[in-house]
């Protein structure tokens, strides 16, 4: 599958992986592994650990849905962007408190994705990451959703258990702050 | 505001590596099928066909065989059994690598010394696969890898060896190592993905360690293919300068290249006859 057309797919998908389908979570693998790693890459440092999150989300996901009878509420979508959500928490936790160290290769890492673009260009993409990583965690969700993921609001507040106009003051608050933030630079 | 937005956008081109997402696809989909088997009593997942006994546990022979050792030796087997069952770090570990060594030092024949090490490369293969869901066992995680790429090393020489003694025989070993080698390539592989969130911190130690032995696997390949590719061409000339046993059926001219081993046992079997 290339792209999960409707939600109606998603939900029929979601069905089949709660029955224990290992091709249906296959399919929802393939549209949503880049978007999960894209998510969780633009939040942590390392190219390793982004890479480690990811796989540990769809891990994760699997086996909350394979626990006993479970009434899903939420898309598959926003199940996964929790569930990668509280893994980054965790790690951060968990580097504060054991002091793992794992170097930041975002910028090389943006250099192999930009090859071909102008010097010009991959500066100012380095300094919007760099203000995103600045601002506040739930703002940098909700920017990364909202105009990198492009998913709705509705969709939005889902994940983030939310109202609609709750997300709408962040998105705005948000984009506020990286203005900011860039500024400063 | 709308130039900011643009530059957000511009992070929309992050994309994960091709290759890293398929082979993750394959380990999460393995992983999971993995979970869905019903659990087993732990045991080694490579079973050895050489060193396979339970053919001598026919019927006939089993309660004969059974009284003999509890009167015997029932301590003693019991020990023995527990040992072999062990992983690096267990009390008992030291009684496995020094009943290897024994056995080792007295076998002579090479193409059983080359099989024996490859045994033993498959047990440091298979103690690795459990022991990476162990993260309290770290330190023993990659002993074990250096354990494997030593014995990836006596596996080599045994099977040079081998092939200055017995080339038909190097080669037979040879395919048979060259069906065991993807299984190693594979655990280690695999090894190196689960590490990530097992062992964050520990990572890239591990990960040379890995990649290290991976290339001895790559070493040891390169030269049993070689040995592979000698014998057939040996037997290819063999059958030129014979032809009046050409009237052969085709598919046995060309000893080596005619199958595939698909399974250990029937070579192994015949080796030791």
């Amino acid at each position: 599958m290339a792209k999960v057309e409707t939600i109606d797919k998603e939900k029929e998908l979601l069905s089949r992986v709660v029955s224990g389908d290992k091709d249906a979570f296959g399919q929802l693998y393939d549209f949503y592994a880049p978007r999960i790693f894209r998510f969780i890459r633009l939040k942590v440092g390392s190219q390793v650990l982004a890479e480690d999150l990811s796989s540990e989300s769809f891990l994760r996901i699997w086996e909350y849905l394979q626990e006993g009878e479970r009434e899903i509420e939420d898309s598959f979508q926003a199940l996964l962007y929790k569930i990668a959500r509280n893994l980054i928490v965790d790690y951060y936790k968990r580097k504060s408190s054991q002091e793992i160290l794992i170097d930041d290769d975002f910028k090389e890492f943006l250099e192999g994705q930009l090859i071909s673009d102008e010097t010009r260009l991959k500066e100012d993409t380095e300094a919007v990451h760099r203000a995103l990583v600045g601002i506040k965690e739930e703002y940098q969700d909700v920017i990364i959703w909202y105009y990198i993921d492009e998913l709705s609001v509705p969709q939005i507040s889902k994940i983030m258990g939310k109202s609609q106009g709750a997300v709408r003051v962040l998105i705005h608050r948000g984009l506020k702050a990286l203005k900011e933030h860039l500024e400063e630079m | 505001m709308d130039v900011i937005i643009r530059k957000i956008k511009n992070l929309q081109r992050i994309r994960p590596n091709t290759s890293w997402l398929e082979r993750q696809r394959s380990f999460l989909l393995s992983e999971i099928a993995r979970s869905q088997e019903p659990v087993k009593e732990r045991r080694p997942f490579l079973v050895f066909p050489l060193f396979n006994f339970s053919k001598i546990f026919r019927p006939a022979f089993a309660v004969a065989f059974s009284v003999i050792v509890l009167v015997s030796s029932l301590g003693t087997i019991g020990l023995i059994s527990a040992a072999q069952n062990s992983l690096p770090g267990d009390t008992l570990y030291s009684l496995k690598t020094v009943m290897e060594k024994t056995q080792f030092s007295f076998t002579a024949d090479p193409a059983n010394r080359t099989m024996l090490s490859m045994k033993f490369a498959t047990q440091r293969i298979d103690e690795f696969s459990q022991l990476i869901d162990k993260p309290e066992k770290k330190a023993d995680i990659q002993k074990t890898v250096k354990k494997f790429t030593e014995q990836m090393t006596t596996v080599r020489e045994e099977i040079n060896n081998l092939k200055e003694k017995n080339a038909q025989k190097a080669a037979e070993v040879a395919k048979l190592i060259n069906a065991q080698a993807p299984v190693y390539e594979e655990t280690l592989v695999r090894g190196t993905e689960k590490l990530g969130y097992i062992l964050p911190g520990e990572k890239e130690s591990l990960k040379q360690d890995i990649n290290q032995a991976l290339e001895e696997v790559n070493k040891t390949k390169e030269i049993t293919n070689e040995i592979v590719g000698e014998e057939s061409s040996t037997s290819q000339e063999n059958i030129q300068q014979a032809p009046e046993q050409s009237s052969k059926p085709e598919e046995n001219l060309v000893p080596g290249t005619e199958e595939k081993v698909e399974s250990q046992s029937m070579p192994f079997e015949n080796i030791n006859k």
